[in-house]
């Protein structure tokens, strides 16, 4: 297995990173967060027409580049640097990922190139966000008749497709139904991190398009795709909140000399970038596995539980090592902050992450 | 013993009957300020207590106490909190300035600004940090300069919480620039309602501005209320802090029910863990969650066994020493800790930020949650906190 | 090094001649000794050394393939265990050619032991204010004071010292660096016995002891040079510069093979316990199986927590690994951030024994659990956050190497003499 990034992905990392350097800027950012949209349409063009991004990952024969993994955590990683707000996640992969490993052919071919080069922007509909085990208990098909509440949908206020995982009497099943059909209704939902836009959905009667047949190991695949991307997201902005405390310490003084001349500051930040250098190689460690087809799914939840501790410890200390600023609106510490703690809920937390860890251990031995 | 008994007779009937039904059970407390209006209750409350001089019990009677002892106040304290009566007043000054002042003060000063303080006629701020001088308190750059009777200053202040409805500011002033640091600094008390002072409040993560910056253009102070000597008021600055952190760590009765600055809604742990994760067996469901509620329950009830101890130990010293540090750094983590824990209970509610599909609390658990951030770092950071208890309570070395 | 030698081996052409010499040399029943001696004169011991001090010059894949060979045939290789692979690496590195004849071969042939004399009482963290005396005195170095943390002193025969030769300039430039003869009167060995019970460090007491003016390595004053070199051997862990099967495992027959298991039962002695103040985490597992601790979720999301960190720390120093093979600049610490990590490693994998375990946590011996190994994991897992530099000392490392924070306020630049210390 790799275990380094190549010259080729080293050089994508910095196309995107160059991108995203100049197009979302804690400015352009905070004007996002403030928008109904949460997106501004002119930079995702450019994202999907320039960089490319929303078809990382997707085969070439559904209109996409046809990476893996590996390059697709790279985009992600350099999002989360920059706290992208856009589409990407829930489109580009959330709802790529369920039709890649779900989806019957002929789904694949109409609705993938279109999502590959961002055309349509999909979201999906999963009416839990904790467990694969729990989901299928809200969203009920009878004769393609949709019935139930998604309490929360990544990006649906702006979506044009609902991919969704609803169960109906053969089992559990994967739909589309397109926005702004009958029976659809999509209540944004007022959330702490306003970098990612997230709404209620309900289905009365709707009728939905059966596209796939969903079992216990597409679904936990299809979780651990995207489990993977998200620990890229949070391990980028961890970075990112490393860096820009290291950077704050030595800038402020305080006794007459720089903060982090003091040997307390100094040793929480070598701690922090232990646990940072850690969960980054674990989340691409996990990639890897991904894209060589083992032990995925061990790895995608050690990745994702190890990547949301530590964004949030490295966005606690990035508050605390900055002192009063570091709670204001103004100080963009803040944004990343909130991102860390959507990030640590959105598909599982790191307590559920651990404990599927164990089962799969005890199993093994 | 027997006197301890007769007042405790007399408060407990006195308090019944004279304690309206609105200053019960949680709600608004009276903080002196001229600018805020309460409800009547409130004020009713407020002024029968001060009547009394029992808005600052200890305080002698001729600075508006009722120069109870520590043995009565204990006991007034005890008869509120059972008939769940909320503090009458609670500000910077009954809490900070005044005991300073008891301390420091001239006679007119005691005479002019206690009393005030007594009978809720001023709310106060405390003008200590600013943009460059946190941690580093002592590296402030504030300057006063004396002109006739007065002082001319001019600086900026940060985190001054209630600035915005403070009457007065007690001020930390730069009067000797030439001078090692410590040694140049000034404690001076100053009317807000004045041209050279403009507040503005301080955004925070949380979506609340409980702090403000606070600029000072030639703003005045009255020769007659630079409080100490001329230069030498880093030591009252201090004394002060130590007031401010034995509060904040909660002793005595004003404090137990005061939150930390901007955590609006102060929900249980166990109970947000029974409703929010699931009850098995009359415990909460999931058996690691309950572990962490457990925990941080312990940690909470050996912090107030510990301030309790330190209570009665310090019945007999006239001010909190530098042992009020740990209450700080404690105190605060852990009401931190509660926060982080609240959320995570919450799970996915607990990400709210408005609207009707989060409830009143958990919108309030997510912003109390974002607001307690701050209390680690207000005060006297943490990290400050642990230099002071290495250096002044354990005695290590610089 | 020679480099032509080098890229004119080829793999195939090492494979043939050292298992022809080999099959002509390589015999069980000689002396461990006398083996050595053939092992050295054939060139075979330490391939990664110079041509001219009985090497071949290999690069690290050469070394391991006769490493590899050594194994396959079953064939003892150079003595190279214990602490006198620091002192022929320093050597090496920094002694001169005289000093190298007369010491290099014995360590080679396992004819030497030797042990290391850095920590003193006074000075543990801070190495470079260490006070012991050497003084010149008819033109040999008289050395008084005290060391400490000396694994294996007790059994060896040389010691790589260092110790201070003048008081009056700044700390790190009065050390000098020595070779001494342990075996002479002015040196006292005592075994310094751990709370574990095990006694692998010894103090060593040094009166009047006596070293020839030309064992001096690298002349007066540049000790702290020579010693960062050898202190930097010790952190990188063993590269395999010597060929031989090192490993315990020799169910072989023969007088070399008597010798040789006890040569490293010796050397080993002292490490037996390592593996326990790491945590033992590969027990964990079974022993949660074993207990029923398994079906207990709070148990369950610690073993979680270490699970992740002990694999999370092997992933990390790999990707170091990588990125120093490609020749990246950007610093990475792997040695400081590996320690600290297997410091809270241990102290998890402690935490999570200790949770497993209950009650019966306070029991040790033979008939405990693991035969006693988990009682060795509790009461030896504080010293892994000390030894070979404290955590403490790491976390100084990673923020002024790698995080590039300003360095802490120095009170100890002057002259050595004037530096307040440990009395």
């Amino acid at each position: 297995m790799q275990t380094e990034f190549t010259e080729d992905q080293e050089q994508f990392r910095e196309v995107v990173a160059r991108f995203l350097q100049d197009k979302s800027t804690p400015l352009s950012v905070r004007e996002m967060m403030a928008s109904e949209a949460g997106y501004d349409k002119d930079v995702w063009r450019q994202l999907c027409e320039e960089v490319g991004v929303a078809g990382t990952h997707i085969p070439e024969a559904f209109g996409g580049f046809g990476f893996g993994s590996i390059e697709l955590g790279v985009v992600a990683e350099e999002m989360g640097k920059h706290l992208y707000c856009g589409p990407f996640f829930s489109s580009s992969v959330m709802a790529a990922y369920a039709l890649l490993n779900i989806a019957n052919d002929s789904s694949k071919v109409k609705l993938l190139p279109d999502i590959a080069v961002g055309k349509t922007l999909a979201t999906l509909v999963l009416d839990s966000l904790n467990s694969p085990e729990a989901v299928g208990r809200q969203l009920v098909v009878a004769n393609n008749s949709l019935s139930g509440t998604a309490a929360m949908v990544l990006d649906a206020h702006v979506a044009d497709l609902f991919v969704i995982v609803a169960r109906a009497e053969t089992g559990l099943g994967l739909y589309t139904i397109h926005a702004g059909a009958e029976g659809v209704s999509v209540d944004l939902l007022e959330t702490i991190d306003q970098t990612r836009k997230v709404s209620r959905v309900s289905f009365k009667n709707a009728t939905v398009e059966r596209i796939g047949h969903v079992n216990s190991e597409s679904l936990d695949r299809t979780w651990d795709h995207i489990c993977v991307v998200l620990a890229h997201e949070m391990i980028g902005g961890a970075q990112h909140l490393l860096e820009t405390t290291i950077d704050y310490t030595k800038l402020r003084y305080q006794f007459g000399r720089p903060i982090g001349s003091f040997q307390g500051l100094k040793h929480r930040c070598a701690d922090l970038l232990m646990e940072v250098e850690i969960a980054k190689a674990a989340t691409h460690h996990a990639a890897r596995c991904l894209d060589a087809g083992e032990g995925e799914a061990y790895a995608a939840s050690m990745a994702k539980a190890l990547a949301a501790d530590t964004y949030m410890k490295a966005a606690r200390e990035a508050i605390q090592l900055r002192g009063g600023i570091g709670f204001t609106w103004e100080e963009d510490t803040q944004l990343w902050f909130k991102r860390a703690k959507s990030s640590e809920v959105l598909m599982g937390t790191p307590a559920i992450h651990r404990e599927r860890m164990i089962s799969m251990m005890e199993q093994q031995s | 013993m027997a006197d301890l008994q007769a007042f405790r007779e007399e408060t407990k009937s006195w308090l019944a009957e004279n304690c309206p039904k609105g200053a019960r059970g949680p709600g608004e407390v009276h903080t002196g300020s001229t600018k805020v209006t309460v409800s009547a209750d409130t004020q009713a409350w407020m002024e029968m207590m001060a009547e009394k001089g029992w808005t600052v019990p200890m305080w002698e009677k001729e600075y508006g106490g009722a120069g109870l002892s520590i043995a009565q106040t204990q006991v007034l304290f005890e008869e509120m909190s059972a008939i769940d009566a909320r503090p009458p007043l609670v500000n910077m000054g009954t809490r900070m300035l005044g005991p300073t002042l008891l301390e420091f003060g001239t006679e007119d000063q005691k005479k002019r600004h206690l009393n005030l303080i007594a009978r809720g006629g001023a709310a106060w701020c405390q003008g200590y940090s600013e943009p460059g001088a946190g941690s580093d308190l002592a590296g402030l750059n504030t300057r006063a300069v004396a002109s006739g009777d007065e002082f001319i200053i001019n600086g900026q202040k940060i985190w001054t919480s209630g600035a915005q409805n403070a009457d007065w500011m007690f001020c930390l002033v730069r009067t000797d620039p030439d001078v090692p640091k410590h040694q140049g600094i000034s404690f001076v008390l100053l009317p807000m309602d004045q041209p050279g002072v403009t507040v503005r409040p301080i955004s925070l993560i949380s979506g609340s501005s409980p702090f403000c910056e606070t600029f000072l253009d030639n703003a005045v102070a009255e020769r007659r209320d630079l409080v100490g000597q001329l230069n030498e008021g880093w030591s009252i600055g201090k004394r002060l802090l130590q007031h401010e952190r034995s509060g904040q760590g909660g002793l005595g009765p004003s404090a137990a029910r005061s939150r930390p600055v901007g955590v609006s809604v102060d929900l249980g742990v166990a109970e947000v863990g029974l409703s929010y994760v699931g009850v098995t067996d009359g415990k909460i469901s999931d058996p690691a969650l309950r572990d962490e509620v457990v925990q941080w329950k312990m940690q909470d009830a050996a912090f107030k066994a510990t301030q309790r101890r330190a209570g009665a130990e310090s019945q007999n010293a006239k001010a909190p020493g530098e042992a009020t540090s740990i209450f700080k750094l404690v105190g605060s983590t852990l009401a931190q800790d509660k926060q982080e824990l609240i959320v995570k209970l919450m799970g996915n509610s607990g990400t709210g930020w408005e609207g009707a599909a989060f409830s009143k609390d958990e919108i309030g658990a997510t912003r109390s949650w974002l607001a307690s951030k701050a209390v680690t770092i207000y005060g006297g950071t943490n990290e400050v906190q642990a230099n002071i208890i290495a250096k002044r309570v354990l005695g290590l070395p610089d | 090094m020679s480099t032509d030698t080098k890229s004119l081996t080829s793999n195939e052409a090492i494979r043939a001649e050292l298992e022809s010499w080999l099959d002509e040399n390589w015999s069980p029943d000689r002396s461990l000794l006398a083996w050595r001696d053939i092992l050295v004169d054939g060139g075979w011991a330490a391939t990664g050394w110079p041509l001219e001090y009985y090497g071949r010059g290999f690069d690290r894949g050469q070394v391991a393939l006769v490493h590899e060979i050594f194994r396959e045939k079953g064939a003892v290789g150079a003595a190279s265990v214990g602490p006198r692979r620091l002192a022929s690496e320093t050597i090496l590195a920094m002694g001169n050619d005289d000093q190298k004849r007369r010491y290099l071969r014995p360590i080679l042939t396992g004819e030497h032991a030797w042990c290391q004399l850095f920590s003193e009482p006074g000075s543990g963290s801070d190495l470079a204010g260490l006070s012991t005396k050497a003084e010149l005195i008819d033109g040999k170095w008289v050395i008084n004071g005290q060391k400490v943390w000396n694994t294996s002193a007790h059994h060896a025969d040389f010691g790589i010292l260092v110790a201070r030769t003048n008081w009056d300039i700044p700390k790190h430039q009065g050390i000098s660096y020595f070779l001494i003869d342990m075996r002479q009167p002015g040196v006292e060995v005592r075994p310094l016995k751990q709370m574990n019970g095990h006694a692998s460090f010894n103090e060593v007491f040094m009166t009047d002891a006596i070293v020839p003016a030309e064992d001096l390595v690298g002349g007066e004053g540049n000790g702290w040079a020579v010693a960062t070199t050898t202190l930097s051997y010790e952190r990188r862990g063993a590269a395999p510069t010597l060929s031989g099967a090192s490993t315990s495992e020799n169910p072989q027959e023969g007088l070399v093979y008597d010798e040789y298991r006890e040569e490293l039962k010796i050397a080993n002695e002292p490490y037996t316990w390592y593996p326990q103040r790491q945590g033992r985490v590969d027990l964990v597992m079974s022993r949660a199986k074993e207990t029923g601790a398994i079906s207990d979720p709070v148990i369950r999301q610690e073993m979680a927590k270490l699970f992740c960190m002990s694999k999370g720390a092997v992933l990390a120093s790999q990707a170091a690994e990588a990125k120093r093979k490609s020749g990246s600049n950007e610093i990475v610490p792997a040695g400081s951030i590996g320690k600290l990590a297997a410091s809270v490693i241990a102290r998890q994998s402690a935490h999570v024994h200790t949770m497993i375990s209950g009650a019966d946590a306070m029991l040790s011996g033979p008939t405990s659990a693991e035969e006693g190994m988990v009682a060795e994991v509790l009461i030896s897992v504080p010293a892994i956050s000390i030894a070979g530099g404290t955590d403490e000392i790491q976390r100084n490392i990673i923020s002024e190497r790698v995080l590039g924070m300003p360095k802490e306020q120095r009170s100890d630049t002057g002259p050595f003499r004037d530096i307040k210390r440990n009395t």
